[in-house]
């Protein structure tokens, strides 16, 4: 009869704090929690009493790697209430910046988070005292990637151009056309990247998940559509929290989301891969077929496969809407603000980020809801690592507690979006 | 895409809305206000590993950020990191999204990819709690630093 604690302690600096706890008694995994300690940001409360044109800069802060999501969910939320349309060149420019965001983040992860657990190095660094040209990919994809942001964002972190229909100020066709080079390069080594997590080992683990991502007739999601699952729920944004719940737990400070009547769900590239197939270019599809995966990947550890066809179809989509660009005659469509309801989705690298905001006769905010993709992928990461652990219980507490961060980094997730890791100490009791 | 290179870099590091943790950002905006020549501002980066797009063919980057190993708020730190790493206590780990300033710059080193010199600021903080105020000594630890790094871009030929 064996009892033990696999316990990742929290570790506390900046912005998020988080940890892992498994408990195993006579061989059977009883709990596993992963366990946040962020204080609660209040974003909801201090949007209130707000301006609704501030939104997308103040929601930017939520997070350094993904404030493109933030933006991007608030002022479609926005433009909804205030009963406009961003279409054309001025969508394509938000497309393109989303993409620029998909790649810096998609090219941070896989290689300097995610690859150094397969390939059995403590971290990124490590990894690139061994692989220097493999990091030094990584980090040109990733610098092209935050260059997108940049040039269309204004500044690297919390980006200051993007506003509630539209941008502040926009780019010449020839200044567009200065992306074009460093992202055939950015395709070319995306396509690498997908041979390079194909060949990595996988552990052996499948699970039956409810993929919710966006969905849409026409295009691979970033922030227009359905939300589609893929049993059953096929909704428009405004009915999320039809369909959706969020809840308190005890061991973390940010809420657990469930899909009402059902439990967990995973959001993020596996998902918006599984619902999605059909909506990828053809050299994305391509790529992933040489990579072994069909059209739905079950194995949440071949997500790092699913995130590089992802870079793939970013590079792409990227260099396709800079293709069609013609500059708007307007930077952005002016509204003047009324009384209502609104509600915005979009796809964050790691998942849907949804938004709902009520603002009154003046714009000023009287409510907010965000929903950020790591407290939907909560409940879906514990059941991970309860299976993980469940059919690893012969493996060493060190190789045990280094592959349940690896499950926990399956999603990427991001702790002060909704924590920072970790330090990992293996608790043993046998009675 | 890459407009030429200024020789001079300076990168504040931190979150400006966690009160001591902003003190990086806020150095570099009052050296930006002084509108020198030769010289690139950073009000903030996404993770560490942006610093090295950033610091490639520099002459001479400063990098400030807070710090929280247990001394009096407002201890200064000083390093010149192009030959010994800075220690990990300092400016480390990290989040499971983000490379750390000590982190980045070894991997600078491994890549042979920095700058010819790399001076790194790290004042104490305590208070890092968001909407929080600046601790008292923060403040006028983050004065002398500033004044330190005019008088180190002034001794650089700025």
């Amino acid at each position: 009869m064996k009892s033990k604690t696999i316990k990742v302690d929290m570790l506390a600096r900046v912005e998020g704090e988080g940890g892992l706890t498994v408990k195993i008694k006579n061989d059977q995994v009883i709990d596993a929690k992963l366990d946040i300690f962020e204080p609660p940001r209040f974003f909801e409360a201090f949007l209130r009493g707000r301006k609704y044109y501030e939104a997308p800069d103040i929601t930017a802060r939520i997070c350094g790697i993904c404030p493109i999501a933030y933006q991007t969910s608030s002022v479609t939320a926005m433009e909804s209430i205030l009963g406009i349309s961003v279409d054309g060149p001025l969508r394509d420019l938000r497309r393109l910046i989303y993409c620029g965001e998909w790649i810096e983040s998609h090219a941070l992860h896989i290689y300097l988070l995610h690859a150094p657990d397969f390939l059995g190095y403590e971290d990124g660094l490590r990894l690139a005292k061994d692989y220097p040209e493999v990091v030094g990919r990584a980090l040109k994809l990733k610098k092209i990637g935050n260059d997108v942001m940049v040039f269309l964002g204004g500044r690297e972190i919390h980006p200051i151009n993007m506003r509630v229909g539209g941008f502040y100020k926009v780019p010449t066709k020839k200044e567009l056309d200065s992306l074009k080079e460093p992202l055939q390069w950015a395709l070319e080594a995306s396509l690498e990247t997908v041979k390079f997590t194909a060949g990595l080992n996988f552990p052996d683990m499948e699970r039956d998940y409810e993929f919710v991502s966006l969905r849409h007739p026409d295009e691979y999601p970033l922030f227009a559509g359905h939300i589609y699952s893929n049993k059953g729920i096929d909704i428009p944004i405004p009915d999320f929290l039809k369909f959706f719940e969020e809840e308190h737990v005890s061991h973390s400070t940010s809420l657990h989301a469930f899909v009402k009547g059902r439990g967990d769900y995973l959001t993020g590239p596996m998902a918006r891969f599984a619902n999605c197939y059909d909506q990828l270019p053809k050299i994305a599809q391509k790529a992933a077929k040489e990579a072994g995966l069909g059209k739905t990947c079950l194995n949440p550890f071949k997500s790092i496969i699913v995130r590089a066809v992802e870079l793939v179809f970013a590079c792409h989509e990227a260099l396709r809407l800079i293709d069609n660009y013609q500059m708007p005659e307007k930077p952005y469509i002016e509204a003047v603000p009324r009384e209502g309801e609104g509600h915005g989705c979009s796809e964050a690298p790691r998942g849907i980020c949804y938004h709902r905001y009520k603002i009154d006769n003046n714009g000023l905010i009287k409510d907010a809801r965000i929903v950020p993709p790591t407290s939907q992928n909560q409940k879906a990461i514990e059941k991970d690592l309860k299976l993980f652990v469940q059919k690893n219980l012969h493996l060493s507490d060190d190789k045990l507690t280094w592959q349940c961060e690896q499950t926990v980094r399956n999603y990427d997730p991001c702790i002060s979006c909704s924590c920072h890791f970790l330090k990992l100490k293996v608790i043993r009791e046998n009675f | 895409m890459d407009s030429p290179r200024q020789p001079f870099l300076i990168v504040g590091i931190g979150n400006e809305y966690r009160a001591d943790d902003s003190i990086g950002i806020r150095i570099a905006a009052r050296i930006k206000k002084a509108d020198l020549p030769q010289m690139e501002i950073i009000e903030g980066i996404s993770d560490g590993t942006s610093l090295i797009a950033l610091w490639q063919g520099r002459r001479k980057v400063w990098i400030v950020d807070c710090v929280l190993s247990g001394n009096s708020p407002g201890k200064i730190f000083r390093f010149e990191a192009l030959h010994v790493p800075i220690p990990e206590k300092l400016f480390g780990k990290l989040s499971t999204h983000a490379f750390s300033l000590t982190e980045a710059i070894e991997l600078g080193r491994t890549l042979n990819q920095l700058p010819r010199e790399i001076i790194v600021y790290g004042i104490e903080g305590r208070n890092i709690q968001t909407g929080g105020e600046i601790t008292p000594a923060v403040r006028d630890a983050a004065e002398l630093v500033l004044e330190r790094i005019m008088a180190e871009l002034k001794n650089s030929g700025q």
